[in-house]
């Protein structure tokens, strides 16, 4: 299955989402948002699980931008 | 050394600040720059730092902006909503890191009200003032030189009632007295890290209502394309790497004051405040600013007779520490009528016990009996030779 990728404009912003989806049980991993996903310049975003992207995708409205993250690390705008 | 100048600085701070400055210096990288550990590892300290002053003041994460003092923080808040020109409302206690930022922009602060230890007259005069309809007030929450309390969340009442932008200086307060953002509806409070907070020099807090304006232009590591800086905060204006030691320091200090609580903080420095005016009181040739409950643990005193540098002097040969002079607020003493004297202060922290407060009052008992201009070295001398 493959992860999903949320990405932020910032570190803070990134922080403050990682903790709005543990709040409701969900664990994220928050990573550097890959070169060829940044819109912009440099930024951070949250790595979740495909299992858990739904309920993440409802939570996190304010998002830059979702991809799909496939195994082999290829990534497509959601 | 018996320390009362807290309200320069608090030079005891819990051990777990310098545990965690100490241990930031080794581990912490850059935040909000790389991906591995060590800059995550910041980056994890910055934002527990700001969910813990953002619990403690009534604000979002994302509203707490580092400084590196009140100072800066003011000058973000000041050059955000004033232009050259324009007329701002201030009490007659600020501090120059209110007064000098005006001058510097060349704006037109209106001195609302000099009354001391009056928040009723207060309240009258800044009604008063604020009918030239300013395009700022801004209020020393607590005197850096008198320790006055002023009615702040009135006052804050007041601006929201004509839709008047207010700053708040929490330099003396914050740690000490309730501040809430959310309830004040200020635009923005600015505090250091390093006096009640307990936190190291090098740190401070601007808590904003409001969008503030870029004083520092560079790099945030955040949409780093755009040449202008970024519009949302805290990046707008935490330009640079920041002080990641001073905010594992400060994040310590505040769990230190969370811990104790305010009240419980502010009623001990109101039980220190009243032994140190009751003892001065008590000392012919000495003249207190006693406040009563209008407050907080902040002094300034007098001695008949002699310079307050010269006898500041005194005290620190006799191992206590005060400050004296004008302590940057030359505004304070022309309300009060002590800008020729300046004054003595004598400040006290949560780590200020009974046997200090003793110690500086039989001190300045013999100041006063002695006169000023003996040094301890003379007083020692001549004990010797008589003998």
């Amino acid at each position: 299955m493959n992860d999903f990728f949320f990405s932020f404009r910032s570190v803070t912003e990134a922080q403050q989402a990682r903790q709005q989806l543990k709040r409701h049980g969900i664990l994220s991993r928050m990573e550097r948002t890959p070169r060829a996903l940044q819109r912009g310049g440099c930024g951070f975003g949250l790595r979740v699980s495909g299992r858990d992207y739904p309920k993440a995708r409802a939570i996190l409205r304010g998002a830059r931008a979702v991809y799909t993250i496939a195994p082999d690390g290829g990534a497509a705008s959601v | 050394m018996t320390y009362l100048d807290n309200a320069a600085t608090t030079l005891r701070k819990p051990a777990a600040v310098r545990q965690a400055m100490l241990w930031a210096a080794a581990s912490c990288a850059n935040p909000g720059r790389g991906g591995h550990a060590a800059a995550m590892r910041a980056a994890n300290v910055l934002f527990r730092l700001r969910e813990e002053a953002a619990a403690l003041f009534d604000a979002a994460p994302e509203q707490v902006v580092l400084t590196m003092n009140a100072t800066h923080g003011l000058n973000l808040a000041i050059r955000t909503l004033v232009g050259s020109g324009e007329r701002v409302v201030i009490s007659g206690f600020e501090h120059n890191a209110v007064t000098r930022p005006l001058a510097l922009l060349g704006a037109k602060p209106v001195v609302a009200s000099r009354a001391l230890f009056d928040p009723i007259r207060t309240l009258n005069d800044f009604d008063d003032a604020l009918r030239c309809r300013p395009v700022a007030v801004i209020v020393n929450h607590v005197s850096n030189v008198f320790g006055y309390v002023q009615p702040l969340a009135e006052l804050a009442a007041l601006c929201r009632s004509r839709g008047l932008h207010l700053i708040v200086d929490a330099s003396q307060s914050a740690g000490i007295e309730p501040l809430s953002l959310q309830k004040l509806g200020a635009d923005f409070i600015a505090m250091p890290g390093h006096k009640a907070l307990y936190g190291p020099q090098g740190t401070g807090l601007l808590l904003c209502g409001t969008l503030p304006a870029p004083l520092l232009a560079g790099g945030t590591g955040s949409l780093s394309e755009q040449l202008q800086m970024p519009e949302f905060l805290p990046d707008r204006v935490e330009a640079g790497t920041p002080n990641v030691p001073g905010a594992a320091g400060l994040l310590q200090g505040l769990r230190f004051v969370k811990t104790l609580g305010t009240a419980r903080i502010s009623a001990a420095e109101q039980r220190l405040r009243g032994q140190l005016c009751d003892g001065l009181a008590s000392i012919p040739g000495v003249r207190v600013f006693d406040g009563g409950a209008n407050q907080s643990g902040v002094v300034s005193f007098l001695l008949e007779g002699g310079d307050c540098e010269t006898l500041a002097a005194r005290y620190a040969e006799h191992g206590i520490a005060l400050r004296a002079g004008l302590h940057c607020a030359p505004l304070a003493h022309r309300s009060a009528g002590t800008l020729e004297t300046g004054t003595l202060r004598a400040s006290v922290s949560v780590f200020t016990d009974a046997a200090q407060l003793r110690s500086f009052l039989q001190t300045t008992a013999l100041l006063a009996r002695r006169g000023p201009d003996v040094s301890a070295e003379a007083v020692r001398h001549r004990k010797f030779t008589e003998k």
